[in-house]
């Protein structure tokens, strides 16, 4: 997640308005590029964080209670996130 | 910025692979340390004079399934963003 991710300015600084075509498709290029490692970037913390809760010892497959826990620890991350934004938002 | 008008198209190309290049090995870097610790923690409780057969079997079925897990969670958030 080195790269860019959540950091304000990842590399390329898109703030620069652009000129020519060139430097346009370039530009674009970069924030592609950030918005799959930004992606990226949460996966990786979401599967970290699940890991932690749901996958007691490893086996030699994930079981089912294994795997639905997994994706409702992810989903319930992101409903999380979006009621914590929401009240912060609010607070102000 | 501007010095990416002296590049022929050819030239870019390359530049833009690599990025993704390096990204790429960033991203299989950070993901290999953080299996690694994930997996130390769960399976070398308690380190002896050497990583026993049992400590790697575990290891090895570890990396596995973190990978599994990753898919697991890229999928719900894949079916998530359908859903909205």
């Amino acid at each position: 997640m080195s790269f860019g991710s959540s950091s304000s300015s990842g590399f390329g600084d898109l703030s620069d308005s652009p000129s020519s075509p060139a430097q346009q498709e370039f530009s674009n290029f970069l924030e592609q590029e950030n918005q799959k490692a930004a992606v990226q970037a949460v996966i990786a913390k979401l599967t970290e964080l699940c890991w932690d809760k749901c996958v007691q010892k490893p086996g030699s497959k994930l079981s089912s209670s294994e795997t639905e826990c997994l994706s409702n620890c992810a989903e319930r991350f992101l409903d999380a996130s979006l009621f914590i934004m929401q009240r912060m938002v609010k607070k102000q | 910025m501007d010095k990416i008008d002296q590049l022929t198209p050819s030239q870019r190309a390359e530049l833009e692979d690599r990025v993704r290049n390096e990204m790429l090995r960033q991203a299989f870097q950070d993901l290999v340390q953080r299996v690694t610790e994930k997996c130390f923690e769960k399976c070398v409780t308690k380190p002896s004079a050497t990583l026993t057969s049992g400590e790697q079997t575990c290891l090895a079925k570890c990396v596995d399934r973190y990978i599994e897990s990753m898919g697991v969670v890229s999928k719900a958030m894949i079916e998530r963003q359908q859903r909205s």
